[in-house]
């Protein structure tokens, strides 16, 4: 049990949600607002898990996958990617940018929770 | 000299000549001189007799040549004779048969030719669906026809007296084509002739040609033109000519009015046409402004759904949270309050969602995608879907699906959505009783059925269930929430597949949602 997650997502609530909900299962967590601060956050922290919102501005969620993944150290990091349901196809896409998992908002907390589990048990 | 008279010349001429051989063989008893007298009175008499004889029988031969030739067809031949004897009047008698006939003839001949005319005009009429060639072909046929130098054909100009040339044959082509002239009162009673106040002005001064023969055209006891024949010389025409230009101006007035009428309806048609595709145009613009304020309209929806669905999620988040002890222990009042508004935030959420699939359909940017599927898997993964909920209200969930239905083609998550969507209300309008679920395939369709034990639906309500927000409006229902989507979306996508949905219901007894689909959509049907 525990962790160390790194939550890049640039609405305020969800970051926050997401931060309440792991700190409360144990999980160290690490915030990032934007695509490009996940990236550089990645490398800094080295966190056991990268939960990766998809719609964030300049650099969405898929191409800050890419770039993780296109580093040698970082890219065993396993990255869930949380994105809107009203986009069919973006789990596809996100399994084409590298993610590993993969979460559809509206997310149930305790969905999220268990997919998070999966990776960090 | 009479004919008598010349009789009674012969017979003494042959007197003479018995007389001439009673002095020839009385020559023994008689002098030598009385023999030479007697030859010379025979020789007279016979040379006189038959002088006379030639001068009655060369007439006569004439008449039977004559007669001859008129036999032949010549009936211009005439006898010259001069004699005031009965011969003479044979001859006259002879010369008034023979212009009679010519007369006669030429009159049948002219007839012929008319007839002939008319019938070929009615025959162009018929060819030409041009007015304009019509015309010309009626001045032709008037300057031919009546054998005079010009032909002109004039038409009214509406309902004025003004008069224009429209088409003219032969001399002064040039000078009347743009003639234009004002007749009043033309009755169409009479026919024109030269110096008459209807003759055109133009001919008069022209001095070209003396004579003008004029017949107005007549259609529906209206005088619609005039029909001109002009001549170089004076009275150049005879009543015949009158007579049949009258007859061609009918003919002729008779064809300008089709020819007319045929303009009239091709001109409609023209217009038509420029009308329709005008309209085409305009409604074609007006559908690619439609077809743009649609996608407007739908991404306007697709982007606020997302809007609406963040602080949303957040809401839910924040209740699940708080529901899970996560802030702290929550008391039962608070409790039963926040699975109250996560209830309602959840109802919310299918709202949206919906409104944003409907609104994408409608749009037609949602795209059937179409996979091989089968049946039974669908309504098994329905099936388990809402098995606990049919469990929890106490409603017997059962199949009667066919054991050896065919492999499926279409799109398999919204014929999924659509069965969920039937089974689902089944179960929430149904308190006690059973939902059942039935397949079946039979010619190229498969046919599903769920029905329910609950309380039916009123026949006015039947036929708005599939419209938009539309769901049988009582308290009842109204507790059971859902939207009234649900089934605007089904029938949608089940028309869209190619298929067909509908409702049978007995209030009190239950209700039955039906739908068909062909087993394998291969293209997308209208949504």
């Amino acid at each position: 049990m525990g962790g160390r997650v790194l939550v890049t997502e640039d609405n305020e609530d969800n970051r926050r949600i997401m931060h309440d909900l792991l700190v409360n299962a144990g999980y160290e967590v690490f915030e990032a607002v934007t695509g490009a601060e996940g990236v550089s956050a990645a490398a800094a922290q080295r966190p056991d898990l990268i939960l990766m919102d998809i719609q964030l501005p300049v650099i969405d969620g898929y191409e800050a996958t890419r770039r993780i993944k296109a580093d040698p150290a970082l890219r065993g990091i396993p990255i869930i990617a949380v994105t809107s349901y009203a986009l069919s196809g973006d789990e596809t896409k996100a399994r084409e940018a590298g993610c590993d998992g993969y979460v559809a908002k509206p997310f149930s907390p305790r969905e999220l929770l268990a997919k998070v589990r999966e990776f960090l048990p | 000299m009479s004919l008598q008279v010349r009789l009674a010349l012969v017979f003494l001429f042959l007197l003479d000549f018995l007389l001439g051989v009673f002095f020839f063989l009385s020559r023994q008893t008689a002098s030598p001189d009385t023999l030479w007298i007697g030859l010379l009175l025979s020789a007279a008499g016979v040379g006189a007799a038959a002088w006379f004889t030639r001068g009655l029988l060369r007439p006569l031969r004439r008449l039977a040549d004559a007669a001859q030739d008129i036999a032949q067809g010549n009936l211009d031949v005439r006898l010259d004779v001069r004699v005031r004897d009965e011969i003479g009047l044979l001859a006259d008698a002879f010369n008034r048969m023979a212009t009679s006939l010519r007369d006669t003839i030429g009159a049948l001949n002219r007839k012929v030719t008319e007839a002939q005319t008319l019938y070929e005009i009615t025959r162009e009429i018929n060819g030409q669906v041009a007015s304009e060639p019509i015309l010309e072909l009626i001045a032709e046929q008037a300057q031919e026809l009546c054998g005079a130098d010009a032909g002109l054909v004039a038409l009214r100009e509406g309902e004025s007296d003004m008069f224009a040339a429209k088409a003219v044959s032969g001399e002064g082509a040039d000078r009347f084509a743009a003639m234009r002239f004002s007749l009043r009162g033309l009755s169409g009673e009479t026919i024109l002739s030269a110096g008459n106040s209807a003759t055109p002005p133009q001919f008069r001064v022209d001095g070209g040609l003396q004579s003008v023969l004029g017949a107005p055209m007549r259609a529906h006891d209206r005088v619609i033109g005039v029909l001109y024949a002009a001549g170089r010389g004076p009275d150049a025409f005879d009543a015949e000519a009158r007579r049949l230009l009258t007859a061609l101006a009918d003919q002729a007035a008779t064809a300008i009015v089709t020819a007319q009428l045929h303009e009239e309806v091709r001109a409609y048609a023209r217009e038509l046409e420029a009308m329709v595709t005008l309209r085409t145009r305009e409604l074609k613009e007006l559908n690619d402004r439609l077809t743009e304020a649609s996608q407007h309209k739908s991404q306007f929806l697709a982007n606020m759904s997302h809007e609406l669905r963040t602080p949303l999620n957040a809401i839910l988040g924040y209740t699940e949270l708080i529901l899970d002890d996560i802030y702290g222990p929550v008391s039962d009042k608070i409790r039963d309050v926040l699975q109250r508004m996560q209830l309602s935030g959840r109802h919310l959420l299918r709202l949206i969602n919906d409104v944003l699939d409907l609104s994408k359909i409608e749009a037609g940017r949602a795209a059937l995608s179409l996979s091989d599927y089968s049946m039974q898997t669908v309504i098994q993964s329905v099936f388990s879907g809402v098995e606990s909920l049919a469990k929890e209200k106490k409603i017997a969930l059962t199949l009667a699906v066919a054991s050896d239905l065919p492999a499926g083609r279409g799109d398999e998550r919204r014929i999924t959505q659509v069965l969920l969507n039937l089974v689902g209300n089944a179960i929430k309008f149904t308190e006690t009783g059973e939902v059942r679920i039935a397949a079946s395939a039979t010619d190229g369709e498969f046919i599903v059925t769920v029905t329910d034990t609950g309380p039916g639906i009123a026949e006015a309500d039947r036929q708005r269930v599939f419209e938009e927000f539309q769901q049988v409006d009582n308290s009842s229902t109204r507790n059971k929430g859902g939207a009234g989507l649900g089934l605007a979306i089904a029938k949608r996508i089940v028309e869209w597949h190619g298929g067909r949905i509908w409702v049978e219901s007995q209030v009190g007894v239950g209700t039955t949602f039906g739908f068909t689909l062909p087993i394998r959509t291969e293209t997308a049907g209208a949504a």
